[in-house]
């Protein structure tokens, strides 16, 4: 598999709308806060890579963006709408113009590989020109995107628990890329897996991007596929670590000026060192 | 860079690990409970406006009945066989005393129809289906597949739980026939057989005692016992803690407070279809 050079997207260009707008996103657990005041803009064909701790509130943020979690104040506008206003019919036509890539994949148990790829085209709110097919040229696309993702054609026929972890994520982006979105969320989308595995996730998800102009979102550990993956990289970090009037977001800019961060927190996590920590651990 | 707050303080780290006072914890059961009541409430009207938006999804009914309907038959005749014949063992003793044992048939099918058949088939449901149905809701709460639902726009309460809860409440009420049919068959086989108790006799009291308003008691318990056994195991399926704990707390409370709500609901329904029937027919006189 070969390199894709992940600059054929402009993203400076300000003509370019926003397709996600958070603002001044909060979200709160109780007693804890998690999200403090997150106000991102992310325009069409961005990809964003969103690093930080764990615990740091990265999940939580990411599915905020598709109205999976309610944040406690603040809003999301997708497409210039507000996700906290539309009614529930709404909100189900927007998400179907997102894919969800979960961190285990989560894919349906009881369900084939073939019916799990299968499954937004036939129970998707949406009336897309893919939802509206006849089952068999759906299954046509569900062939064509087991293909797309390197999966065996005999896979289509297995159980989610025959196939391995790497096998597993790419039925996920299959069945997030099947009814062509326009955002694509990706939670730690390589987390567990080899560093070949990893790196194909990598390909498949530039590979997309680029043939079918998506916009993505990526949550990761891995800076690795956060450098070779992302245009733009947000860095969150805990608010318990943070001052009351400090940002939640120490870091938003390309890749490349990521080594160049003075930040000693930036520094700390991209060299992965522990640092002070074992002593606030009191590890002996 | 703040770091964490460390507990130097002897006394504070004694305060922080005091277990709560027995008012703390009633208040906090109680503030538990207010919410839950509250929650459920909204539960169920999430699934009566689905039921009423939106076409029934026949590919996960049909699945569903399989589960509830087909796969319980069994278990349920199997518990109505064996209480029966209990009734039988039980009853025969009572009535040779008085030398009535003839009227023993009128006793065990009217208990059936009316208590035992509704009831322990509830029971045994909620035990089967009522606890599958709140782990495999809660596997798929902890694995993220319902949040996949949500993403893909597919509303998981239309999906997952309106055709349980559609069949339960057309499937219960048939498996509590069954279990009143095996029942009357095993408390007649095991008095005619075993305690040699006249066939025709057995069948003739029956008869004059048990009505079709008993029947129809039963099966309309029923009705409240299927919607309540799938929706309070839907709820608690739904709501799941994350981890293998979770899932297990999650099917304990289903069936806990499903069996609590069975015998709440037949005392109350059965006293409400009562005061009905004498409401509407004074002397008390059978209607069918």
């Amino acid at each position: 598999m070969t390199d894709v050079p992940n600059t054929m997207v402009d993203t400076n260009s300000t003509f370019s709308p926003n397709l996600v707008e958070t603002h001044e996103l909060n979200m709160r657990f109780g007693t804890k806060q998690v999200l403090r005041d997150l106000s991102v803009k992310i325009r069409h064909g961005q990809t964003v890579a969103i690093i930080g701790e764990s615990g740091c509130g990265k999940t939580v943020f990411l599915k905020t963006l598709v109205g999976l979690l309610q944040p406690t104040d603040g809003f999301v506008l997708f497409d210039q709408q507000d996700l906290a206003i539309q009614s529930e019919q709404d909100l189900a036509a927007l998400r179907s113009r997102t894919g969800f890539v979960f961190q285990n994949s989560a894919l349906f148990d009881s369900l084939t590989v073939g019916e799990n790829i299968l499954f937004p085209l036939m129970h998707a709110s949406s009336k897309s020109s893919r939802t509206q097919l006849a089952p068999a040229d759906q299954w046509q696309l569900v062939r064509q995107a087991v293909k797309e993702v390197g999966l065996p054609k005999i896979s289509l026929t297995q159980y989610p628990a025959d196939l391995s972890g790497g096998m597993r994520k790419r039925v996920g982006l299959a069945r997030a890329l099947i009814l062509q979105p326009e955002l694509v969320l990706y939670d730690e989308p390589t987390t567990g897996l080899d560093p070949i595995v990893s790196d194909i996730i990598n390909e498949l998800i530039m590979r997309s991007r680029l043939k079918h102009r998506i916009t993505s979102i990526l949550v990761t550990h891995d800076m690795k596929t956060a450098r070779k993956v992302a245009d733009r990289i947000l860095m969150l970090y805990p608010l318990e670590r943070l001052n009351e009037h400090e940002s939640q977001i120490i870091f938003d800019g390309p890749p490349s000026e990521l080594e160049h961060c003075t930040d000693p927190r930036v520094q700390q996590f991209i060299q992965g060192e522990a640092g002070n920590r074992l002593q606030e651990l009191d590890i002996i | 860079m703040v770091s964490t707050p460390e507990i130097s303080n002897p006394s504070e780290s004694v305060e922080l690990n005091k277990q709560p006072s027995l008012l703390t914890a009633v208040v906090q059961r109680l503030d538990r409970a207010t919410f839950v009541v509250g929650d459920l409430t909204l539960f169920v009207f999430q699934i009566l406006s689905w039921i009423s938006s939106r076409k029934l999804r026949r590919g996960t009914f049909i699945k569903a009945a399989y589960q509830i309907g087909v796969l319980s038959l069994p278990v349920v005749g199997l518990t109505g066989m064996f209480i029966g014949m209990v009734l039988a063992v039980q009853s025969f003793f009572q009535f040779s005393q008085i030398g009535m044992e003839s009227r023993m048939g009128a006793v065990i099918n009217l208990t059936l129809v009316r208590e035992l058949g509704p009831v322990l088939a509830a029971t045994m449901l909620a035990g089967r289906v009522g606890s599958a149905m709140a782990a495999e809701l809660g596997t798929m709460r902890v694995t993220e597949q319902i949040d996949a639902l949500n993403s893909m726009g597919v509303n998981p309460i239309h999906f997952l739980v309106v055709p349980r809860v559609f069949a339960a409440l057309l499937l219960i009420p048939i498996l509590t026939l069954m279990a009143d049919f095996m029942g009357i068959l095993g408390g007649f086989a095991y008095s005619h057989y075993i305690l040699h108790i006249d066939a025709h006799q057995y069948f003739e009291f029956s008869s004059q005692y048990v009505t079709g308003f008993d029947l129809l008691t039963g099966i309309i318990k029923s009705l409240f016992f299927g919607a309540c056994i799938a929706i309070v195991s839907c709820y608690f399926g739904f709501h799941s803690n994350r981890g293998a704990q979770g899932v297990g707390n999650a099917a304990t409370a289903a069936f806990v407070t499903s069996f609590v709500m069975i015998l709440a609901m037949d005392l109350i329904v059965g006293i409400s279809l009562d005061k009905l029937y004498y409401y509407f027919n004074p002397t008390g006189a059978s209607l069918f």
